[in-house]
């Protein structure tokens, strides 16, 4: 995939290029920080509009929506509405930091061993990653879970927040790794760089000041749609018997409770459920905005 | 001559694999504070068991020595024994998993390169903007919807209110799992087909924006066969090389997927596996799975040289 | 008698709106050859591809005139009557040969495909007559090449291929577009030597577009200069070549080097005009040395100058020839 937008649009063999401005997917990316902003206010907000526990039992259980609980109730008759943006809150600050030290350990770990001549580094670093690719990454993540024990904390988050975080932080450096000595690679062969290599710039400057200001967009980009995947691994962790343990509210752990109970009460699975999708969407829609590819020509 | 070099690679490859889950969960086991074998059982484990434990991690000694010995008993073909059933060994507890996993991982496969390419194909062609956005506006969802997520989903509307499948259980044997494993696999099919839909459509706009379509056209030949013998094949080159690199989300999809469905793979094996904290089997399962990875990987490699001249020549 | 194959008449062609070639008036009669030649961006290749029925996949259009290919009015919306036409009555030898070819293809089903397609003959002896038409091109051991991808096979032999592929119609006319530009010179020759040969041989008529004024020189009877989307000078090649009267024409002949030649090469003066900021008098007429007043003011029509030669300009009557006919430009 490229983020490279070209100005000739259509070539027409013969060489006369016809020119014509091509603009980024704007709509799409409008739309997409609009969901994403629109899921991260209301968890923002509603917890604090209505200060109900997400723990209180308030109605009789498994009662359909209603105006007073606009998701309806769950099993032991928790307002459904309320513990869903709860969940929200620590399902979105688990994925952005389960996001950000991987992508800043492998932004610059990537970088470091690009633009190192050493082949052994690079040998060594790239056997890593490729093993670790090969691992489904929740049996990875789960492996890793238990070998640190559901009992180590780290203060502010709920019991098992921190295992999942530590395994994701094993684990994920790698593809931000990999993403950056691939463009660092790109950018050695630059004029730029050998400029700076010729004026006798030591190894750490030209990473800290030349490399890493054009390598971490790309690895940004992933970032966005990275978070998304750890929003989902947040959330199936439940169905596998780990993560989040209740009764702390957690996406996964809502719609794990309420699997058992789809037919009777189908929206405690469904309204969680859905406000996932739509975090998920405007992230998907972020990310095709940004590694749009917008040649498109047609079949004779 | 390239053959056996890409084989060599991947061989290459399974043994670091199996280096890394030795070394790492060695090494890893260490670095926890405290007592290891205490903080994986928790609290509430009994003495015995605890004790058990630290003698299945080597504990009792130099982490050399237990890398050494974990090491010689894999290249026996020997994953350890589980202890959360005491005394069997991890790999005949995880093979009848392995096999299912795999059955339904190629079922929705399958499914997907039939959902996918024609669809793919499809919105590389109609040139109206409202399918494209319909197709692009769908691919998008679908693509952001957990595998787990669409799994209730079906489980919900397809199984429990339209009765058009059972809600979970298996067959054991083939073709009867067929009545059990389609809604799963179009469980996974909800991540896979969009995926492969999307990449069809591009790599097929790519080809037809190709000279060599042109030339075929400007000498006369038919429309159909453009479509058939030059984009499609062309179409289908990178999806051989996505369903490849695809194969770790899609068994991480699958294990979760399983669960839900009570399907009884790795996945449920999984799941018994965290509730003990039986790290042997679980570490089994990783290894497994990730060798099984990479023979399909191998595959792909392989059926990639088959099918594009232009590799062959040029290494 | 001569029998007419293309006719052009004031031929306008637009894409986005943008009217990139106007005013072409072309024809060919049959076992004519007819080259093109022009610099980037002259529009030279785009008329080839309106002759070739291929405007539509880049988004163009014959926005005005009449275009007649073979007894077929190719301006009409007939798709069945231009299926008949295109690899049939007219034929393209594309630019690129790597890239006109399907990587993933053999050559054998590239020339199967294409006999069933346009010669229902021939069908019953597929394998015979792709052969026939490799040894037409002069390819050595055609059945060991039926075999082989296109990746395999060097760029003379490709293009050799190409040239298999357009004449499989059995076309009256074939238009190749700059076929010898990606090849090593002495390829270059024998790809010509094959397309006067053939011509010759199948009684068809050639166009011929190439920026090489040495290419025209050797393989056509008659030129026509282009310059930013319209025919500047027009007439049989030996006398176009060694008595230009347009300025532009000069000039191009002045730019190219030959054998012998010590001085400096005359560049031309400033870039080609872009399509978007056509002048309004003569296309030329601001890197033009004899421009005047009248050449800034009124676009120059085709004026006939004797034996064919037409020529566009407002001082074409003037004292302007450059005598070339020393120059050693049609034996190169």
């Amino acid at each position: 995939m490229s983020t490279e937008i070209t100005t000739a649009d259509i070539n027409v063999p013969g060489h006369v290029a016809v020119r014509r401005q091509i603009q980024p997917r704007r709509i799409e990316l409008h739309v997409g920080v609009g969901l994403i902003l629109a899921v991260v206010v209301a968890c923002l907000v509603i917890p604090i509009l209505d200060r109900t526990d997400p723990n209180a039992l308030v109605a009789l259980p498994l009662q359909p929506p209603s105006a007073e609980h606009p998701f309806g109730t769950d099993m032991v008759g928790r307002d459904v509405f309320i513990r869903v943006f709860t969940a929200g809150r620590l399902d979105i600050a688990l994925a952005a930091l389960g996001v950000l030290v991987p992508f800043i350990s492998g932004t610059v770990i990537g970088t470091v061993v690009g633009a190192s001549r050493r082949r052994l580094v690079d040998t060594v670093t790239m056997r890593l990653t490729d093993c670790v690719i090969a691992f489904p990454f929740v049996i990875l993540v789960l492996v890793i879970v238990v070998i640190i024990g559901a009992d180590t904390r780290i203060p502010l988050l709920p019991p098992g927040a921190a295992s999942v975080l530590v395994a994701v932080w094993i684990v994920n450096w790698t593809t931000y790794a990999r993403l950056a000595r691939a463009r660092t690679h790109v950018l050695r062969q630059e004029d730029f760089i050998s400029a700076a290599r010729l004026l006798g710039f030591s190894q750490a400057r030209i990473v800290a000041r030349h490399l890493l200001p054009s390598v971490w967009p790309t690895t940004a980009t992933y970032a966005v749609a990275d978070a998304l995947v750890l929003v989902s691994l947040i959330a199936a962790l439940p169905f596998l018997g780990a993560g989040i343990q209740p009764p702390t509210p957690e996406w996964g752990s809502i719609m794990y409770e309420g699997r058992g109970f789809l037919l009777q009460a189908w929206w405690i699975s469904f309204t969680t459920a859905g406000v996932l999708l739509v975090l998920g969407t405007g992230v998907m829609l972020v990310v095709d905005a940004l590694v749009s590819n917008p040649r498109r020509p047609r079949l004779p | 001559m390239l053959v056996v070099r890409t084989t060599f690679a991947r061989a290459l490859q399974i043994v670091i694999v199996g280096l890394f889950v030795t070394v790492g969960t060695n090494l890893l086991v260490r670095l926890v504070p405290g007592d290891p074998a205490r903080a994986i059982l928790g609290e509430k484990a009994s003495p015995e068991v605890v004790r058990a434990l630290r003698h299945e991690l080597g504990l009792d000694q130099p982490v050399i020595q237990q890398i050494a010995r974990s090491l010689g008993r894999l290249v026996q073909g020997d994953l350890g024994t589980s202890f959360g059933y005491r005394g069997q060994e991890v790999a005949s507890l995880i093979g009848p998993g392995l096999g299912v996993t795999a059955g339904l991982a190629a079922v929705a496969i399958a499914l997907s390169l039939v959902v996918g390419v024609p669809g793919g194909l499809w919105l590389a062609l109609v040139r109206r903007t409202e399918a494209d956005l319909i197709g692009r506006l769908g691919t998008t969802v679908l693509l952001a919807l957990p595998s787990f997520m669409a799994a209730l989903i079906l489980l919900y509307f397809v199984s429990l209110k339209l009765g058009l499948a059972p809600a979970g259980g298996w067959a054991g044997s083939w073709p009867e799992n067929a009545r059990y494993v389609w809604l799963p696999a179009l469980a996974l099919t909800t991540y896979l087909g969009p995926l492969i839909a999307r990449t069809v459509r591009q790599a097929a706009l790519d080809a037809i924006g190709q000279p060599f379509v042109e030339a075929a056209r400007a000498r006369g030949v038919p429309r159909r066969r453009i479509v058939a013998c030059h984009v499609l094949p062309n179409a289908l080159l990178p999806v051989i090389t996505l369903v490849g690199f695809n194969a770790g989300i899609l068994v991480s999809g699958a294990v979760i997927v399983e669960t839900v469905f009570a399907v009884p793979g790795l996945g449920s094996r999984l799941l018994q596996a965290m509730s003990t904290r039986d790290l042997p089997v679980m570490q089994g399962i990783a290894l497994v799975t990730a060798v099984s990875i990479v023979l399909f990987n191998l595959l792909t490699d392989l059926l990639n040289i088959a099918v594009d001249p232009r590799i062959r020549r040029t290494h | 008698m001569t029998e007419m194959l293309l006719r052009a008449s004031n031929i306008a062609i637009e894409i986005a709106g943008l009217e990139l070639v106007s005013n072409v008036d072309l024809e060919v009669d049959r076992g004519h050859s007819l080259g093109i030649v022009g610099e980037t961006g002259s529009g030279k290749s785009l008329t080839c591809r309106a002759f070739a029925g291929l405007l539509s996949p880049i988004g163009g259009r014959i926005s005005s005139g009449s275009l007649w290919v073979g007894r077929q009015d190719a301006t009409s919306p007939d798709t069945h009557a231009k299926a008949a036409l295109y690899g049939r009555v007219v034929s393209l030898v594309p630019q690129n040969s790597l890239m006109a070819l399907n990587p993933l293809m053999r050559i054998g089903t590239h020339l199967t495909e294409t006999i069933k397609a346009l010669d229902a003959d021939s069908v019953v002896q597929l394998k015979a007559r792709a052969i026939d038409l490799l040894q037409r091109v002069g390819l050595p051991d055609p059945e060991r090449i039926l075999r082989q991808y296109p990746h395999q096979l060097s760029g003379g032999m490709r293009q050799r291929v190409m040239i298999a592929l357009a004449i499989a119609g059995r076309p009256e006319l074939l238009i190749a577009d700059e076929p010898t530009t990606a090849l090593d010179v002495s390829v270059q020759k024998d790809i010509l030597e094959l397309l006067r040969r053939l011509t010759h041989e199948e009684n068809m008529a050639l166009i011929l577009i190439s920026h090489d004024l040495g290419v025209v020189a050797a393989a056509t009877q008659s030129v026509a200069v282009m310059y930013a989307g319209m025919v500047v000078e027009r007439g049989p090649t030996d006398t176009v070549l060694r008595q230009p009267r347009h300025p532009y024409t000069q000039a191009l002949l002045k730019a190219r080097p030959t054998i012998g030649h010590t001085g400096r090469l005359m560049g031309i003066p400033g870039a080609p005009a872009s399509p978007d900021t056509w002048p309004s008098g003569c296309r030329f007429a601001p890197r033009c040395p004899h421009a005047d007043n009248r050449c800034d003011a009124k676009v120059p029509t085709l004026e006939t100058i004797g034996g064919g030669h037409v020529g566009a300009c407002h001082r074409l009557h003037e004292s302007l020839v450059l005598d070339l006919s020393k120059k050693d430009l049609l034996s190169s």
